[in-house]
């Protein structure tokens, strides 16, 4: 039996690896004397892989067999893989084993469609279920919602996961269309709506009596697949943004399309590369609207399709507002300094903490870890007080991308170190696919510290 | 208790403590006596740090004491013990000097004073806390447990790890929160230190401790159990199948994982 395990965890463990969540955070859930496990709220990474991803969670699919045929995924039903299926007691044996050792926060369980949705969704809750009342497991699980499921079937997920989510995937309709065509945005959103309203009413339930049960208690988070269809970085961000005003996700995660080949409606791995830099560019962008109060016109401007590629949004932000700065260091609201480049949500608070008692010179600065190498044109303090934004604003920028080391690689949580920058995808109607570039791209300078995945 | 005096530092006076962190609590009233602040805190029996001191106080650890001066810590200053214990745990050459100014400080001017980083002292202890902080957090993730069993068939978790600072002793209420029903073990293979949490939550009288650190040599050497070769197994194979090969990143992986961490980590082992 273990032989069998070994392979089938190989095979629907690379075939869930594509999903670029990992959140163990945003639930929290005590010890009990009774019971294995806890959820700290904030999330642990317990390994990261070789391509710098966290690895927190067991994330597998149940199945990779699976009755739909759309063209981005590794598990469509046309491509030539080896289909394989746990058992409920398979996945719990796991869970529970790696649990223990300190393997991982938890399980993220998704899966093809075999037969139908609740087919699907019943294996799925059984997991949770045998984990939860057999094994009296209380750490972290995210339950993947398979759109059409019964209402019945997604109330009890909710109530024994931590998360769950409905993947968006494609960032348009028309997108989804041309690579699915048996999907629409309906099926998505009809699951996600109800996810959010069930969240909705646990939470008032509770607020009222806190016995009431919980739902889903880590929120609803969701995916975009990014380069495989020919979406602008505009309308992927308008489409988060939304996600997270009227859905209110509490992720969204971008992925960078991986092209596998095999099927002419995506892009090849012969012409095509994974756009890491892009998808490290959409998440400083989200967590600017997120984290920092900015609003999505400001970071990504209408008619403008594009982030910028060479320096990060919010230095891209203050160049094209050169007006609002220089920004004064020992004056400034801290909703001010947080718009600095270079300077993040921590070395802010930190800043706001030593003025009250004195003012904050350009050493303080340093040692408050602020990135002075961009920080430099865009604040003033006593003993430094930059001109060049005033005058010249495009030498400002030539400065900031002639200043990254080429040796310092870019390090994010979420994006390696782009190797070459694909061409951006055609706008629709346009070629239809995007061609390879052979231009090397010098590595981009750290981002705003952005912490783990919330 | 805005406003005790604030004290200098007299470059000719020096500790001399049994080390602990209730000693250095206990120094303060002395300190406060001879109205200065020592430039090095020796510890009894250790090498001594080099100055030449014309004066030495000797200090007497009193658990009385020491939970005197953190009470009245906490009434002035709300979280700011948890803090200086961190940084004391960070093991630091200048930790416990700081740690005196930085109580002196924040007695004299009010609690603000331990976040203005423009004070060394204040800085340097949040950075030493810091790094502990994120050295637990780093443990939290990368203990390793493997299960062995007595001769009596009794199940044991047992992981080894190397830990750049002292995080032991800030360790236990995580693992005992999470594995309250496990017998298990966290052996600092460097300092030789254990933290044991010896019987199940269900099982313990209400006032017993739920962890407790003992020498290394206490934890038991016993065998892993059938299925633990199996496991560590399993997770290699997770951890190669969800690697994606198309965006590997080596420089990124090390940052994340720095290689001192490796030697302790099963999916780093080849089986």
């Amino acid at each position: 039996m273990r032989r069998q395990v070994i392979e089938k965890l190989e095979i629907l463990a690379d075939a869930a690896k594509y999903d670029a969540s990992c959140a163990s955070s945003g639930s929290k859930r005590k010890g009990r004397a009774d019971r294995m496990g806890n959820s700290s709220g904030i999330g642990i990474c317990h390994s990261y892989t070789e391509d710098g991803r966290c690895v927190s969670l067991l994330k597998i699919l149940f199945t990779n067999h699976c009755i739909y045929d759309c063209a981005y995924c590794v598990s469509r039903r046309s491509n030539d893989v080896t289909r394989v299926a746990f058992t409920v007691d398979e996945v719990v044996e796991l869970t529970i084993g790696f649990y223990q050792r300190n393997y991982i926060e938890g399980l993220f369980l998704s899966s093809g469609i075999f037969k139908d949705a609740d087919t699907t969704t019943e294996k799925l809750v059984a997991v949770a279920r045998k984990l939860r009342q057999v094994h009296k497991f209380n750490g972290y699980i995210h339950l993947k919602v398979i759109p059409g499921a019964s209402p019945e079937l997604l109330t009890e997920a909710g109530r024994l996961a931590d998360r769950l989510s409905v993947n968006v995937e494609i960032p348009s309709e028309a997108g989804l269309k041309s690579v699915a065509p048996e999907k629409d945005y309906q099926q998505v959103f009809t699951p996600m709506a109800a996810v959010r309203d069930e969240i909705v009413a646990a939470k008032e339930e509770r607020r009222a009596i806190r016995s009431a049960p919980v739902f889903a208690p880590g929120g609803q988070s969701t995916q975009l697949v990014v380069g495989a269809t020919p979406e602008s970085d505009r309308q992927v961000l308008v489409l988060a943004d939304g996600l997270y005003r009227e859905q209110k996700l509490r992720r969204v995660y971008y992925s960078g399309f991986v092209p596998l080949g095999g099927d002419p409606r995506v892009p090849s791995p012969d012409d095509y590369r994974a756009p890491l830099h892009r998808e490290h560019r959409l998440y400083q962008a989200d967590w600017l609207i997120r984290k920092y109060g900015f609003q999505l016109d400001e970071v990504v401007a209408p008619g403008q399709p594009d982030l910028d590629a060479d320096v990060d949004p919010k230095t891209a932000y203050a160049l094209r507002f050169p007006h609002h700065f220089p920004v004064d260091v020992n004056r400034a609201p801290v909703e001010w300094l947080q718009r600095v480049p270079g300077l993040g949500l921590r070395s802010a608070r930190r800043i706001v903490a030593a003025r009250r008692h004195g003012p904050v010179r350009w050493d303080d600065l340093r040692r408050m870890g602020v990135v002075l190498k961009r920080a430099q044109f865009f604040l003033t303090v006593a003993d430094h007080r930059p001109q060049l934004l005033e005058h010249d604003p495009a030498e400002v920028r030539r400065r900031i991308v002639a200043a990254r080391p080429a040796a310092d690689a870019q390090l994010s949580l979420f994006a390696p170190v782009p190797v070459e920058r694909p061409t951006p995808p055609p706008r629709p109607a346009a070629a239809p696919l995007p061609g390879p570039s052979r231009r090397a791209v010098p590595l981009a300078p750290p981002p705003a510290r952005v912490r783990r995945a919330a | 208790m805005p406003h005790a005096p604030d004290l200098r530092v007299d470059a000719t006076l020096a500790l001399e403590t049994d080390g602990s962190f209730p000693a250095l609590l206990c120094a303060l009233p002395l300190l406060y006596g001879v109205g200065k602040l020592p430039a090095a805190v020796e510890v009894v029996g250790e090498a001594r740090t080099g100055g030449l001191f014309a004066r030495t106080l000797e200090v007497a650890t009193c658990a009385r004491t020491a939970s005197r001066v953190e009470a009245r810590l906490e009434r002035i200053a709300p979280g700011l013990v948890p803090r200086l214990f961190r940084a004391f745990l960070s093991e630091g050459e200048t930790a416990p000097t700081d740690i005196l100014r930085l109580v002196v400080r924040v007695a004299a001017r009010g609690a603000d004073v331990a976040e203005d980083w423009r004070f060394d002292p204040a800085r340097r202890v949040a950075q030493a806390a810091q790094r502990v902080s994120r050295e637990r957090h780093r443990m939290e993730a990368f203990v390793r447990f493997q299960r062995h069993a007595d001769p009596s068939g009794t199940e044991h978790f047992v992981a080894h790890v190397c830990p750049e600072v002292h995080v032991l002793p800030i360790l236990g209420a995580h693992f005992a929160d999470r594995y309250p029903t496990m017998r298990w073990a966290v052996v600092d293979v460097q300092r030789r230190l254990a933290l044991v949490h010896p019987t199940p939550a269900l099982e313990r009288a209400p006032e017993a401790n739920a962890t407790q650190i003992v020498p290394a040599g206490n934890v038991a050497h016993l065998d892993a159990t059938p299925d633990e070769a199996a496991f560590q197994d399993l997770w290699r194979t997770y951890f190669r199948a969800v690697d994606i090969a198309e965006r590997k990143n080596l420089r990124l992986h090390q940052r994340h994982v720095p290689r001192r961490y490796w030697p302790y980590l099963t999916e780093k082992q080849v089986a």
